[in-house]
């Protein structure tokens, strides 16, 4: 048998209703359809303890929203998420309590994600000692001077207002937010995507000096496949709300299988090479109204034939770490 | 299960403060109106200490002093801004008027803030059927004109309790109503900010930390709409001074025998055209420079309690 996986997600859904309101609702009930957007279908992923689990895919992919539901912020319409084997996402805010400590969060935009009008020592010391009720004064000051000190922020600016920081500095006192609870595994929602490149490296460097110290496992969404190749331990490539492809980081870059990943890989802008041409994909993503019938990539695929556009690819274990949705794949067109 | 949580308390710190107070000082205008407004609450609170006579006591009222002009026109030392059609002196009149006039304001709007705030934030953050309910409710509010609905509920106690009952308790009765009477305007400004509040992603964080959302709303969300409403809250001050002044000219507000500035201007406006200009002009004047005042420090403080602008 398998060891339990720390985090397992099962055939997780998210529709989100297109009109809202008692309206909508009394349309519903009376037989007329309400359209759904559809921004996960059926994801099936399992994140080992200690990795660096990277998510791409483009704008719309459902990347975010896999990230709000894993952290309980919005409900999954389907499915079932566990956590060391627990299953967490039918929980309640209080219910869902002690797990609160062991998951967090690094949100994409520092301008956004630090209360403006909270001071640093305020922001900090909230969650410390509201999860550790028994620290004194001294010692919740003490952690927050530390927690500082681990992001290379002096502790002198505690009393600083975000305002008065460099979206570098606001993501890095994200990141002591996210550590103050000592987690062990951290969803980063494009953290990287409102920083200038050289900050960028030195959040990312930050992020992977944690990962050592605290053991840390990482969810990390991103769209710049740099960081990818940089940062993750295995990834998982989405497209229109399902997974195209889940391999190691190396055997992604070397020799990617899946058609929507080899054109994702193809269009890295390089210095060194001018050789590979990108591989241009034709037409645009299709809307997620509608649940794409066969494969979700069929419309837009130079090697789909009539079995992608009907049957849904089912994914497929192809070596230890590669798992692919891709009937081409299967059928060794590619 | 149960889980050991804290409840922590936040003050602004002392280095805000000192902010703020640096910014305060530097603006000169800032200084004059927050002198002119403590100015004036020093006299609403000492007014019987300061007032030459006492306005309520029928005793020293005498119809031989009616209308007489200011000191400075008839020469009358006793009455330095002359007295009313009852031989009131008009300066005790307005120093009372003026106390009974704010504290009717500001009770009424703290009155209506608080009703305001706290459905705005209920509103805005649960969002979903309560929010339609509680705005059909504040817009269903918002179409009548609040003097009517004061109107009809000050004419419905009045016929209730009886006339002498309502003079004894007219300043509560009229602090009830003008509060209950436009809550929607802060409901809804506070709710507005509540919408794009609740967006921003530290709201999201606040919430993955396992705090409380009764502590999100009024800890992390509220802090942040709070700006735009000290505005409000100034114009409200001088909007519900105005209602009840308009009251009083209908005979709904504050009686007579109290009267508060706007009972003054429109016990004064009876005898405008006759020449006798003082009863209605100075309490006028009076109430134009509070509320102008009022005003002012509204601006300031919307200006100097937001970190982002700061002036040093």
């Amino acid at each position: 048998m398998k060891p339990t996986p720390f985090i397992q997600i099962c055939d997780l859904e998210k529709s989100f209703p297109l009109k809202r309101g008692l309206f909508a609702h009394l349309y519903q009930q009376q037989g007329y359809k309400n359209p759904h957007v559809h921004a996960l279908n059926g994801i099936n992923l399992s994140i080992e303890k200690g990795e660096a689990l990277c998510v791409v895919g483009e704008t719309g992919c459902g990347k975010s929203t896999l990230a709000r539901v894993l952290m309980g912020l919005i409900a999954p319409s389907k499915g079932q998420i566990y956590y060391q084997g627990q299953r967490i996402d039918n929980l309640t805010h209080n219910e869902r309590m002690p797990f609160r400590k062991s998951m967090q969060m690094i949100f994409q935009n520092p301008y956004t994600s630090l209360n403006p009008r909270m001071t640093i020592f305020q922001t900090l010391s909230e969650p410390v000692s509201f999860h550790n009720a028994k620290l004194t004064k001294e010692q919740v000051d003490d952690k927050v001077a530390e927690l500082m000190l681990s992001v290379d922020l002096n502790p002198d600016l505690s009393d600083a207002y975000p305002h008065e920081f460099s979206g570098g500095q606001r993501q890095r006192i994200s990141i002591a937010r996210a550590l103050s609870v000592d987690p062990d595994f951290i969803v980063a929602d494009e953290p990287l995507a409102s920083l200038d490149v050289s900050v960028q490296a030195q959040v990312l460097n930050l992020m992977k000096d944690k990962q050592q110290q605290h053991n840390l496992t990482y969810l990390f969404i991103t769209h710049d496949l740099t960081v990818v190749k940089h940062f993750a331990n295995r990834v998982v490539v989405m497209y229109l709300g399902q997974v195209c492809e889940i391999a190691d980081a190396n055997t992604l870059f070397t020799q990617a299988k899946h058609p929507y990943t080899q054109a994702l890989i193809s269009a890295i802008p390089r210095l060194d090479n001018n050789a590979i041409t990108p591989i241009k994909l034709a037409g645009e993503v299709p809307t997620p109204l509608h649940k794409p019938t066969g494969c979700a990539f069929q419309a837009r695929c130079h090697y789909a034939n009539d079995r992608c556009r009907n049957e849904v690819p089912i994914p497929m274990q192809i070596d230890v770490s590669t798992l692919i949705a891709c009937h081409a794949v299967e059928e060794e067109r590619l | 299960m149960s889980y050991p949580v804290r409840e922590i308390t936040f003050s602004i710190s002392p280095r805000r403060w000192k902010h703020i107070w640096a910014g305060f000082l530097s603006d000169k205008l800032a200084v004059l109106a927050f002198s002119i407004f403590v100015f004036y609450c020093l006299i609403a609170m000492a007014a019987p200490l300061i007032a030459p006579f006492d306005p309520y006591d029928t005793a020293l009222i005498d119809l031989l002093n009616a209308e007489i002009a200011p000191s400075w026109i008839s020469g009358d030392e006793r009455f330095l801004l002359g007295t009313d059609a009852q031989g009131r002196d008009l300066l005790s009149a307005i120093v009372y008027g003026t106390r009974t006039s704010l504290s009717i304001g500001l009770l009424a709007v703290l009155m209506q803030a608080s009703i305001g705030i706290c459905l705005g934030l209920i509103s805005g953050y649960f969002g979903g059927l309560l929010d339609t309910l509680l705005m059909r409710c504040a817009d269903i509010q918002l179409s009548f004109s609040n003097i009517l609905i004061a109107i009809v509920l000050l004419a419905a106690i009045q016929s209730i309790f009886g006339l002498a009952y309502y003079q004894d308790h007219a300043m509560i009765m009229l602090v009830f109503i003008l509060g209950l009477a436009e809550w929607p305007i802060f409901a809804r400004t506070v709710r507005a900010s509540v919408l794009a509040e609740k967006q921003k992603e530290y709201v999201d964080a606040a919430y993955l930390m396992g705090i409380s959302q009764i502590r999100i709303i009024f800890k992390h969300i509220l802090p942040n709409t709070i700006s735009p409403l000290f505005v409000i809250f100034t114009i409200q001050i001088a909007n519900v001074i105005v209602a009840e002044a308009a009251l009083s000219f209908l005979g709904l507000g504050m009686p007579i025998s109290q009267p508060s500035l706007g009972s003054l201007i429109s016990i004064g406006f009876d005898y405008l055209f006759s020449g006798i200009w003082w009863i209605s002009v100075v309490p006028c004047a009076v109430l134009m420079l509070l509320i102008l005042v009022i005003n002012l420090l509204g601006d300031v403080l919307k200006n100097h309690l937001n970190p982002r602008h700061y002036k040093d």
